[in-house]
């Protein structure tokens, strides 16, 4: 008989991944799907709301990444009233989002990649989590994780407000330049943020790279898919997380093109599926396919691995080092090996704290003239950022007098979510059977292929018990339910 | 001291913790402060560092709404380590991490679960048999709080 797996919470259905592994009558995999809620409502809930209010509203919806969409949002009234900031405003902008970055990827790092790397993907279930982490890199590492946490944290409230509900972003620059006697604090912070990140590469090579069997999982072909790559470029298509154009690259690494936040419904549409919430994002001029790779089918990745994929290259000095020893390590470019994420990601805390510290050394960002007062009528304001999980783009409509009439979002883990799909599908396949789905470590290899992308699909609430639970249930042909875990 | 709303006012039901601790906002003397944060997982450290005791006013999801009711709850009875996201570690995790880490946490913490039905809408309505909670959820709040508090402070 056919069964079934599944991954799915304790105490609440919503604010929870589940992932269903449905078994052949042969008890082999014959599809596995990542399923994440959904929250109602949000284009209702804006219109007829003043488009002012996005920067704060946005930033609430998602307790995760508040301030990308506080920056995504900023940015989007800019284009709504046609207005350009001053270059200090553009630039404390930019400094207040290296520092969330810099400070979002440690904590992924360290927190969440770090059970399955630092740990060990097979390491027992009781050690696979932030105190397995802290168990093997140490409490003073641990320590100096929480407390440059919370200085990049407290660096943010002071320019910008709290982090959760900022009053940072006008349109047309921010609400208050940065004092002069604050100065010495950015540069110090950003000094120890640049250490901070170098000692994360360190301590990535010596316990990931130099580990074979770590380097084994990281490129074998369970975890690899060759899509297309997506990721904001500068001027001169390095990485940038602020600002630029949205460059694609082909699987073969050859740019598909590049387009403006304006121009995002030409580049992407989105297929729904009938067992998710979820619609999946894919590039429009090639068109959805299915859940498959390869150079036929629209499906795309955005995030860390994906944004080194589609630059040629890093804007800061170490970043680029690091940046070209990932690609000759791993065999050229592009790297399609999805656990590459990890290290993609501290190549990114890199960039965010040097770039960090040369803004804090500008001797402009202190300039008070931070804001360019609006003066045309509203009607289209569309922008896009790269979140720490990926391209996330805002758009919305407004009546003449700037009150929403139409407002659209597509978030990071919503442009990944046709990878995310395929690498469950993928992995499931390669190691789950009738008799390999009672092991456990085995399953939390199937839950490595979403967790190296940092999905966030709680967005927002957080009802007791406080965790976000993770259900993994099989099944067999018939439905029946043969296994069932839970986190 | 630390009376401590947790919930998203913009989701519905979620609010309820929030509101709670907006009602207690002038409640205590001034060594018990009230706040309250859209925040969660690893942000709770930040809330809970050098405090000696707190009290969590958080939501719950039951299976039936109807008939739920407000709970006590202590830390051994929520936030169990899933080792999924460090953006939704629970509180008995970040318990273990101060206590590892030596950053002294909280002698005691007490939690206050409020059920609710629907918090995953966007709205800033809650609904109205969880919006009836909310002064009852107070008023035990205010118990609990007062009985960490000297007589004289009362």
């Amino acid at each position: 008989m056919a069964q079934r797996i599944t991954i799915d919470p304790i105490t609440r259905l919503e604010g929870h991944g589940k992932i269903e592994i449905f078994l052949d009558d042969a008890g082999n995999v014959s599809r596995a799907y990542f399923q994440v809620p959904e929250l109602r409502g949000f284009e209702q809930f804006v219109v007829g709301r003043p488009a002012e209010e996005m920067p704060q509203i946005t930033s609430r919806i998602c307790g995760v990444c508040p301030t990308a969409h506080h920056m995504a949002a900023t940015k989007a009234l800019d284009d709504l009233y046609q207005v350009d900031p001053p270059p200090a405003a553009k630039k404390l902008r930019e400094l207040i989002y290296s520092i969330f970055m810099l400070e979002d990827h440690a904590l992924h790092f360290y927190f969440l990649g770090g059970p399955d790397f630092v740990v060990g993907p097979k390491a027992p279930k009781a050690e696979r989590n932030v105190l397995g982490v802290i168990g093997k890199v140490g409490v003073e590492v641990g320590k100096q994780v929480i407390g440059m946490r919370k200085e990049l944290r407290d660096l943010i409230a002071l320019l910008g407000g709290k982090v959760i509900h900022p009053v940072f972003g006008l349109p047309g620059g921010v609400s208050k330049p940065m004092a002069p006697a604050d100065q010495p604090r950015f540069i110090e912070a950003a000094k120890r943020g640049v250490d901070f990140a170098l000692f994360t590469l360190a301590t990535f090579e010596a316990i990931v790279l130099k580990n074979q069997q770590y380097v084994d999982a990281i490129t074998s072909e369970m975890y690899t898919h060759r899509t297309y790559s997506m990721g904001m470029v500068d001027g001169k298509n390095r990485g940038n997380f602020y600002d630029g154009r949205i460059r694609v690259v082909d699987p073969q690494g050859k740019e598909f093109g590049v387009f403006t936040a304006r121009e995002y419904l030409d580049a992407i549409a989105e297929h729904v599926e009938p067992w998710s919430y979820i619609k999946f994002p894919y590039l429009k001029k090639v068109g959805w396919k299915g859940f498959v790779d390869g150079a036929d089918s629209g499906v795309y990745s955005v995030a860390p691995l994906a944004r080194l994929n589609a630059s040629d290259g890093m804007a800061t000095p170490r970043a680029q080092e690091a940046y070209e020893q990932l690609f000759a390590t791993l065999a050229g470019k592009p790297v399609h090996h999805t656990l590459a994420n990890h290290w993609a990601r501290v190549i990114e805390m890199i960039y965010a704290a040097e770039r960090f510290a040369e803004l804090a050394n500008d001797p402009e960002i202190v300039d008070p003239k931070v804001r360019t007062l609006p003066t045309e009528i509203p009607k289209v304001g569309m922008s896009v950022v790269e979140a720490p999980r990926g391209t996330l783009f805002h758009h919305y409509e407004t009546d003449e007098a700037g009150v929403i009439t139409r407002a659209n979002l597509i978030v990071a883990t919503q442009n990944n979510a046709a990878r995310i799909a395929l690498s469950v599908d993928k992995v499931a396949r390669a190691l789950i059977n009738a008799s390999t789905a009672n092991d456990d470590g085995l399953l939390n290899m199937v839950e490595m292929a979403f967790r190296a992308y940092d999905p966030c699909h709680g967005c927002g609430t957080h009802s007791l018990p406080g965790s976000m639970p993770l259900k993994v249930c099989v099944r067999d042909a018939a439905g029946n339910l043969l296994r069932e875990i839970r986190r | 001291m630390l009376v401590l709303g947790l919930g998203n006012d913009l989701l519905k039901d979620d609010a309820v913790g929030i509101r709670v601790a907006e009602k207690l906002a002038s409640a205590f003397p001034p060594e018990v402060e009230v706040r309250s944060t859209s925040l969660f997982g690893l942000s709770l450290l930040d809330e809970l560092l050098g405090r000696e005791k707190v009290l969590v006013i958080d939501s719950y999801v039951p299976e039936e709404f109807v008939g739920s009711e407000i709970q006590e709850r202590n830390l051994d009875s929520v936030g169990e380590s899933c080792g999924v996201s460090p953006h939704f570690v629970g509180l008995g995790e970040v318990r273990e991490v101060m206590r590892r880490l030596g950053l002294g946490f909280p002698r005691e913490v007490r939690i206050l679960a409020i059920p609710v039905s629907d918090p995953t809408t966007f709205s800033t309505e809650m609904t109205p048999a969880v919006a009836a909670l909310v002064d009852e959820a107070a008023a035990r709040a205010r118990r609990i709080v007062d009985g960490w508090l000297p007589v004289a402070a009362h």
